[in-house]
C-alpha cells in the first residue's frame, strides 16, 4: 500500500493559508500525485479557486440536509483532477464551529475518501488559529502528520504561528505530528525576512519557502482560479511549483520548541533595536 | 483512634466557613446538579409543563431514577426536551427551541412553561434568554427559564433554591398575602422525594403533632401543586418546612416579598428535636403550649429512658451519612439517647453547601460531634474495630457482627413524635438481636 501524506496549513487569518494550499495542491496535481484539499473553516472557502463556478454543499450542509451522505455529496473534482472538499460549518455566533470541524472529520473517515479516491496527499487547510479543540482535530492521530505554519514578517501573524507550535508540541510529544516549517507568504513588511528566519531558528524549523506578494494572485481570483492555473507561465506559478516539490521532497521534521511570551516579544524587538 | 484524622465538627464547620480549607467545586454524589434539582421543584407544579432544551439523556434517565419513584410507582409524567442532536451542537439548537418553545404553548395552553438547559446547551452558548425575549408578550409572560448546566459546578442546592426563588418572582401572586385572619395556621413543606405511602403517613403524623401546639395545616407543598395552591398560601401565618434544606430559598422569597415569617428550626428527628421545632413554631406564632405535657410525649419520653438505659451512658456511636442535613439529625438523634458519636465520610463541600444549617445548628446552637476523617472502609472498619461495642449508624452493614443501625430516611418515617417512635423501636431490635455475621462485603 502506497503511503499517504497528510500535512496541515495553520496560521493567522487572513495569511493567505487558502491560497497557499490551493495553488500547493494544484502544484502537486500537475506533478503527477493524487491531491486532495479538506477546507477546515466554516467560512468554506479554500477551495474556491479549485472548484471555479461549480457549487457543492459542505459536509455539515450535507450533514444538516440529510443523515447517510455519500462521497460524491461532498467531493468536488476542480482544476487538474484535485479533489476538493470543505468542512463548513455554522454562522457566526450560534453553535459550536470546533464540534463541527470533528463531526466533518468524523463523516470524512467513515466514506474512507482517502481510499476510495485512491488519495496521494491531503492537505488540511485550517482556520486562523487553533481555537479550540475541534480545530486540532487535524491534528490527531491519524489524521496530519506535517504541519506547516503561514505567516508574513507582521508580529500579530508570529505570534500565531508561534501559538500554534505550541499545540505542535503537545501533540508532537505523543505522537508522530512534526512540524514541516514555516512558509513566508510575504507582506513586505518591515525586516520580515529577518524576523521570520528568527522566528525559524527559535522554534527549531525551516522556513521552507519565501513566497512573494504578487497582484496575479488577485488577477486569477477574480476569475476563480489558482495561479497556477490562471497564470501557469508567472513566476508566481514557478514559486508554488517550487513549494510543492521542496514539500514533496522535505524531511526536516521536527518537534517545535515554542517561544513563551516574554521570548517571543524579545524576539520581535531585537531585530529592530539592531541599529 | 488515629488522632491526626480527628476534628471536632465545630471546628471543621468554623474552618469552611471563614474559608480556611480549600474545597473543590464538588457536585453532590447524592443529589447531582442544578439541572435535578431544579427539575424536582418545577416537577411539582401540576400546571408548570417542563421543556429542557439540549440532549435527551437527561429527561430519559429521570424516569427510572429511584429517587423518582417507589413500589410500583415510576415517574410516566410527560417530559419534554428539544431532543439535540450533532446538528443542533454545530449550527446551535436556538431556532429548535423557538420552535418547541411554541408547539408546546399549544399543545399546553393552560400551563406554564419552564425552560432548563443541560450542559450541552451552555457549552455551546445557545442564546436561550433572547430566543425567549424574542416570542411575543402573550408567550413570553408563560415561561420561566434557568440556566441549569451541570458542568460549571452549579449543584443540586443552587438547582432547587434559584428554581424556588423564581417560582415566588414569577408565579406567586402577593396580593393575597395577610388576608387571611390569623388563625393560627401554617404551610407546611415536606422533604424531597417522599412517595405514598410514606408520604400520607407523614402528613397525617405532622398534623398530629402540630395539633399539640393548636396549630392547623393551610397549604402542604406537594407534588400536585398549582399556582392556585401557590396563592392561597398568603393566607397562612407561617411556613414550616420539614428539612430545612429543601425550599429555604421559596420562604426567603415568601418572606421578602409576601411578608410571612417562617419557622427555621432543625428538621425534627427524634423527640428533643420534635419537642424544639413544635416549640420553635408555637414561639413564631405567639402560642403559649406546654409541649411536655402532652400525652403522647410524655409516654414517648419514658420509651426513650429506656433505650437510652439499654444503649448505656456514653457509649461510642459511628455515624456515616454524607448528606449534611441528615448528618445533623442523626448526632443530635444520638445525643438525645446518651451517646457519643463520631461521623465519618464527611464532605466537606457538603457542609460548604449547606453552611446556613451548619452555622445555625453547630456554631450557634452548640451541637457537636467528633469527626474522623476518613471515608473509606477500610479505614472506617479499623476504627470501628478499636471502639467498644460501637452503634454504627449506616446504610447499608458493612459491620460483620457489629451493632448497625440501619436506618434508611427514604420511605421511612422519620419525622415528628411517630418517626422517633419508629426510630426507637428499630434501634432497640437492633440492640436485642444477635449482629449479623454477614456484611454487604465479608463474611466472618
Ligand atoms: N502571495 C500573495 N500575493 C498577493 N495576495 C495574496 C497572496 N496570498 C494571499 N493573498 C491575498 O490575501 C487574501 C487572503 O488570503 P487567503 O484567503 O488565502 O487567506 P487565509 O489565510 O486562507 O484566510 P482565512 O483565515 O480567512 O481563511 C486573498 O484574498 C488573496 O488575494
Ligand atoms: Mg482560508
Amino acid at each position: 500500500m502506497k503511503e499517504l501524506r497528510q500535512i496541515a496549513v495553520y496560521g493567522k487569518g487572513g495569511i493567505g493559508k487558502s491560497t497557499t494550499c490551493s495553488n500547493l495542491s494544484a502544484a502537486l496535481s500537475n506533478q503527477g500525485y493524487r491531491v486532495l484539499q479538506i477546507g477546515c473553516d466554516p467560512k468554506a472557502d479554500s477551495t474556491k479557486n479549485l472548484v471555479g463556478d461549480q457549487k457543492k454543499l459542505s459536509v455539515l450542509e450535507q450533514l444538516k440536509l440529510k443523515k447517510n451522505a455519500v462521497l460524491d455529496d461532498i467531493v468536488t473534482k476542480g482544476f487538474a483532477n484535485t479533489y476538493c472538499i470543505e468542512a463548513g460549518g455554522p454562522e457566526p455566533g450560534f453553535g459550536c464551529a470546533g464540534r463541527g470541524i470533528i463531526t466533518a472529520m468524523e463523516i470524512v473517515e467513515k466514506l474512507n475518501v482517502f481510499q476510495e479516491l485512491d488519495i496521494d496527499i491531503v492537505i488540511y487547510d485550517v482556520l486562523g488559529d487553533v481555537v479550540c479543540g475541534g480545530f486540532a482535530v487535524p491534528l490527531r492521530m491519524s489524521f496530519a502528520k506535517e504541519v506547516y505554519l503561514v505567516t508574513s514578517g507582521e508580529t500579530m501573524a508570529l505570534y500565531a504561528a508561534n501559538n500554534i507550535s505550541k499545540a505542535i508540541k503537545r501533540f508532537g510529544e505523543r505522537s508522530s505530528v512534526r512540524l514541516g516549517g514555516i512558509i513566508c507568504n510575504q507582506r513586505n513588511a518591515y525586516l520580515e525576512h529577518e524576523v521570520v528566519e528568527k522566528l525559524a531558528d527559535k522554534i527549531s524549523t525551516q522556513v521552507i519557502s519565501w513566497i512573494p506578494r504578487d497582484n496575479i494572485v488577485q488577477e486569477c481570483e477574480m476569475k476563480n482560479k489558482t495561479v497556477v492555473e490562471g497564470a501557469p507561465d508567472s513566476a508566481q506559478a514557478k514559486v508554488y511549483d517550487d513549494l510543492a516539490s521542496k514539500i514533496i521532497a522535505n524531511t526536516n521534521m521536527v518537534i517545535p520548541t515554542p517561544l513563551d511570551d516574554e521570548g517571543f516579544d524579545l524576539m520581535i524587538k531585537q531585530p529592530l533595536m539592531m541599529d | 483512634m488515629d488522632k491526626s484524622k480527628t476534628v471536632k465538627l465545630s471546628s471543621l464547620v468554623s474552618a469552611i466557613d471563614k474559608e480556611l480549607i480549600e474545597i473543590g467545586e464538588c457536585i453532590d454524589m447524592h443529589q447531582f446538579c442544578a439541572f435535578w434539582g431544579a427539575y424536582d421543584v418545577f416537577s411539582y407544579f401540576d400546571d408548570i409543563v417542563l421543556l429542557v432544551h439540549g440532549t435527551s439523556g437527561c429527561t430519559a434517565n429521570r424516569h427510572f431514577l429511584s429517587a423518582m419513584g417507589h413500589k410500583d410507582f415510576c415517574d410516566s409524567k410527560t417530559h419534554l426536551t428539544t431532543n439535540m442532536k450533532e446538528n443542533d451542537i454545530i449550527f446551535g439548537g436556538e431556532q429548535k427551541l423557538i420552535d418547541a418553545l411554541n408547539e408546546t404553548a399549544e399543545k399546553y395552553p393552560d400551563k406554564n412553561i419552564a425552560v432548563l438547559t443541560n450542559c450541552c446547551t451552555d457549552i455551546i452558548g445557545d442564546d436561550v434568554q433572547g430566543c425567549i425575549e424574542s416570542l411575543p408578550e402573550e408567550l413570553r409572560s408563560r415561561i420561566v427559564f434557568m440556566n441549569t448546566g451541570g458542568y460549571s459546578g452549579k449543584s443540586y442546592r443552587d438547582g432547587t433554591e434559584n428554581a424556588f426563588r423564581l417560582l415566588a418572582e414569577k408565579l406567586y401572586d402577593f396580593s393575597c398575602c395577610g388576608s387571611g385572619t390569623p388563625n393560627k395556621t401554617v404551610n407546611l413543606f415536606l422533604r424531597r422525594w417522599i412517595w405514598d405511602p410514606s408520604k400520607t403517613n407523614e402528613i397525617k403524623n405532622i398534623i398530629n403533632d402540630l395539633a399539640i401546639i393548636g396549630v392547623e395545616v393551610n397549604e402542604i407543598f406537594d407534588h400536585g401543586f398549582n399556582t392556585e395552591k401557590l396563592k392561597k398560601m398568603g393566607k397562612a401565618d407561617l411556613n414550616v418546612a420539614l428539612c430545612p434544606f429543601f425550599s429555604r430559598g421559596f420562604l426567603d422569597q415568601l418572606y421578602n416579598l409576601g411578608g410571612i415569617g417562617y419557622s427555621d428550626a432543625a428538621a425534627p428527628v427524634g423527640l428533643d428535636a420534635t419537642v424544639s421545632w413544635l416549640k420553635n413554631i408555637a414561639e413564631k406564632l405567639g402560642i403559649d403550649a406546654d409541649i411536655m405535657a402532652d400525652e403522647r410525649v410524655s409516654a414517648l419520653s419514658l420509651e426513650r429512658d429506656r433505650l437510652r438505659e439499654k444503649i448505656g451512658e456514653g457509649r461510642k456511636c459511628v455515624i456515616w451519612n454524607q448528606t449534611g442535613d441528615r448528618l445533623l439529625s442523626l448526632i443530635g438523634f444520638a445525643k438525645e439517647l446518651g451517646m457519643k458519636p463520631i461521623v465519618v465520610g464527611v464532605e466537606p463541600s457538603a457542609i460548604r453547601e449547606k453552611m446556613h444549617i451548619f452555622r445555625k445548628e453547630v456554631l450557634e446552637g452548640g451541637l457537636d460531634a467528633t469527626v474522623y476523617a476518613s471515608k473509606y472502609i477500610d479505614e472506617i472498619r479499623e476504627l470501628v474495630g478499636e471502639l467498644d461495642d460501637p452503634i454504627i449508624f449506616c446504610n447499608d452493614n458493612y459491620f460483620s457482627g457489629k451493632k448497625v443501625f440501619r436506618y434508611r430516611f427514604a420511605h421511612n418515617n422519620i419525622y415528628g413524635l411517630e418517626g422517633a417512635k419508629s426510630m426507637y423501636a428499630e434501634l432497640t431490635k437492633v440492640l436485642d438481636t444477635e449482629p449479623n455475621k454477614y456484611s454487604l462485603f465479608l463474611e466472618e
